[in-house]
């Protein structure tokens, strides 16, 4: 266990450090990969199976691949990013982020609780997690059904974008 | 659970959800060959009857005194409720107005649908006690409202603006869900109602909360996270404008003020946000003032001064009473009418034009449209805060609430130290700068109401409908009636708390 | 056996990660990748969290992952949609080229 956590939380590190500091886009899609393979591998171990399964089918399978069309649409198709690929105001991003994880850490270092916790031994069934979905957060689910819509509405306009767009203002 | 109460509890919803498929159904079915046009206005008409049938179901709901609660928090519709939800539903129905007049691409039923759907994620917003359908309704609002930005495909700085308010809003939403992450280790729950029979008090919850107001603050456009604003206002479709700094606020400040009401009592949890809060309202008052002085173009001004009002509100917040909580929800309520309008009568007035906005553009708009120029003249006064018009009231209220809070000291060490100092400082600097919001207000009135000569960018009357004319009328009239006769609304959202 | 902290330092360091990527890369898609990241880093403290909590049963803490893969997938497929709409007119996707915007 502690030896596949060290591997696990190793190659998520890698694979996030990989998307976001690559040049290459192509490259940085597949760090990302990397890291949501990596990070399942982690929910596994966490006894979260189902998840770890819906993280590879939803980000491995939808998300990078959505990704990688995005990159061939918009930089050719060797998504070699040269040109826009430099940092922008590296120092003080670096900076801010760097206060921003010392925050972050904050509770882990005085948070005495935090150290005492031990994991209990129950682990996530799928049925039990269906009829939570069903019972008390039917309504959310029903919620998250519309943001899908609006999703799908918002994606289609925005990345259609008719070339007639102009024209059809002429004609009201 | 019982089904048959969430579909009673949603339905005011559910009908507007059937109308935006009816818009959408309609659209696909029925107008292909029609011009956008007309396309967009048939698609207004469905989805305007959608929302005045759910403002009737609301208002039987609310006769009846019905409370509606689902499981763990997701929903808590008691008479606030209710009124937070008709509140939003009332601004969608103004902006819908609005948007039928002119359409920014061939889309014309998806930007009624899409608006439809971003104010119900507002409702859910609005009204919920849990922090995962906070979540969900959050970003079913800012998905819908980063598509609507980018809504006019024709321009390059619409689709600019979209993704700048992409980028800053989905580092928001990182930073919410990390928060809330922080909440669930902290107390184990998802339910906020839960929080006041808890009584530890980690930095876990601390930070928690510290990231989740990042995520609203982005909402509200509080600085620092206010970059966006001035570029969303100028370059989004004017509706949608007008409701990114209507609907997506109000829900928003409902949502803070449910939050901040139910953290655990106690000077702890008091002063672990105090000081962050405090910090954003003067930076917002700073920033947004100033930066509305030096602006030229009158949608970027009233971003700016968006900014400043985010400010103003948190006033009532900080002040941490039930009055205080209320002032701030009675603030953003009527800012929110005003903006509407102002926005309204703008695209109204220009968005057929090729004039983009600045501020010479409307000259001479009090001969051509008297009536809307002086709709615009109550909207932006009531904004600056001049009696009687509701504006002041708010300001009024919000001021009161934090001087009651101040420990009277005739030693004047005392009054100015601590929390009194900043409640002291706060309200003085917001009287200095409504003060100088003044001056960006009256030069925008200057351009409307006192120059002789017409712009040529000024649209004409043709296609503003009695419908949209009454819509303007009625929110200049909710604006007067809200500043003369302020107490029965107050006195209902002081009864919340 | 790893203790919780280990995750949450793991959460936290991830999370910066992503803020880095977002803070100083200017190719959008970079940043949109940064995002995505930081919400993942939310998800492993939810997970951990419901782990190591005392009220397992309730299920929230992965039921709220549940929900953010979901709804970072939506806002992955809006994102690249704006991103590909701002291609259209700049033939770029380096946010500091778009600067038509100022004030």
């Amino acid at each position: 266990m502690t030896i596949a956590f060290y591997v696990f939380a190793s190659v998520a590190l890698l694979g996030a450090i990989l998307a976001v500091q690559v040049t290459n886009l192509v490259r940085a899609v597949f760090g990302l990969l990397l890291f949501f393979g990596a990070l399942a591998g982690l929910f596994l171990l966490l006894m979260a199976e189902f998840l770890a399964a819906v993280q590879i089918l939803v980000y491995v399978g939808a998300v990078g691949i959505l990704m990688l069309f995005a990159i061939m649409l918009t930089q050719r198709v060797t998504g070699d990013d040269r040109r826009g690929g430099g940092s922008r105001g590296g120092f003080w991003g670096f900076l801010l982020a760097i206060a921003t994880f010392c925050f972050v850490l904050l509770p882990v270092l005085r948070d005495a609780h935090l150290h005492e916790q031990s994991a209990t031994g129950a682990s996530l069934t799928t049925k039990l997690l269906g009829e939570r979905l069903m019972d008390p957060y039917a309504l959310t689910l029903e919620v998250t059904a519309l943001l899908l819509t609006a999703a799908l509405l918002g994606a289609i306009v925005v990345a259609k974008g008719t070339s007639e767009d102009g024209e059809g203002e002429e004609n009201e | 659970m019982d089904y048959l109460t969430l579909l009673e509890a949603t339905l005011p919803d559910l009908i507007v959800v059937v109308a935006l498929f009816a818009a959408l159904g309609v659209d696909y079915g029925l107008c292909q060959g029609k011009s956008p046009h007309e396309r967009g206005r048939i698609a207004g008409e469905v989805s305007s009857i959608g929302l005045l049938l759910a403002l009737c179901c609301l208002a039987f709901q609310w006769m009846q005194g019905s409370v509606f609660e689902i499981a763990e928090g997701q929903l808590n519709l008691d008479a606030t409720g209710l009124a937070a939800k008709a509140i939003v539903y009332g601004l969608t129905l103004a902006v819908i107005r609005f948007a039928t007049r002119h359409c920014p691409t061939t889309h014309a039923s998806e930007y009624h649908a899409l608006i439809l759907l971003s104010a119900l994620g507002m409702g859910f917003l609005a009204t919920t006690e849990n922090l995962l359908l906070a979540f969900v309704a959050l970003e079913l609002v800012s998905l819908s409202l980063y598509a609507l930005v980018a809504f006019k495909t024709s321009s390059p700085q619409s689709a600019e603006a979209g993704l700048k308010y992409f980028a800053f809003g989905g580092v928001a939403s990182a930073f919410f869900v990390f928060g809330v992450s922080y909440l669930y280790g902290a107390t184990g729950s998802l339910d906020i109602g839960t929080w006041s029979d808890w009584s530890d008090r980690s930095t876990l919850f601390a930070l928690g909360l510290v990231f989740v107001l990042v995520g609203l603050g982005f909402k509200v456009a509080v600085v620092p996270f206010h970059l966006w604003a001035p570029d969303v206002y100028q370059s989004a479709p004017t509706p949608v404008a007008a409701w990114v700094a209507s609907g997506s606020k109000v829900a928003s400040v409902f949502f803070l003020v449910k939050l901040i009401a139910a953290l655990p009592p106690g000077p702890e949890t008091a002063t672990m946000i105090f000081a962050p809060l405090a910090t954003a309202a003067i930076f917002s008052m700073l920033i947004g003032n100033l930066g509305a002085l030096r602006q030229s173009n009158l949608k970027r001004l009233l971003a700016y001064a968006s900014i400043a009002n985010g400010g103003y509100l948190l006033i009532g917040l900080l002040a941490g009473s039930p009055d205080g909580y209320a002032a701030s929800i009675f603030y953003v309520v009527v800012y929110a009418l005003a903006n509407v309008g102002a926005f309204g009568v703008i695209g109204l007035l220009s968005d057929r034009m090729k004039g983009d906005g600045r501020l010479e553009d409307f000259s001479g708009s009090w001969r051509r449209h008297p009536g809307l120029s002086f709709a615009f003249l109550l909207f932006l006064l009531s904004s600056a805060g001049i009696p009687p018009l509701a504006g002041f009231v708010g300001k009024y209220y919000l001021f009161y609430s934090a001087f009651d809070q101040v420990e009277m000291s005739y030693v004047l060490g005392e009054l100015l130290s601590g929390r009194n100092g900043w409640l002291v400082f706060l309200v003085c600097l917001a009287l200095v700068m409504s003060v100088i919001s003044l001056y960006y207000y009256v030069l925008a009135l200057k351009a409307f109401l006192v120059s002789e000569d017409e712009s040529p960018h000024l649209d004409d009357d043709e296609g503003i409908s009695p419908g949209i004319k009454l819509c303007v009328f009625a929110l200049a009239l909710l604006v007067l009636i809200l500043g003369v006769y302020p107490g029965p609304f107050m006195a209902f959202l002081q009864a919340a708390f | 056996m790893i203790g919780l902290e280990h995750f949450t330092i793991l959460a936290a360091l991830l999370f910066c990660i992503g803020l880095v990527g977002v803070l100083t890369r200017r190719n959008a898609i970079i940043v949109l990748i940064g995002i995505e990241i930081m919400l993942n880093a939310a998800n492993l403290n939810f997970i951990a969290f419901w782990r190591y909590g005392e009220n397992t049963e309730a299920l929230s803490g992965p039921l709220f992952a549940l929900f953010a893969i979901a709804v970072a997938a939506a806002e992955v497929a809006v994102g690249l949609a704006l991103v590909i709409a701002v291609y259209r007119h700049y033939r770029s996707v380096d946010v500091d080229k778009l600067k038509s915007l100022k004030g």
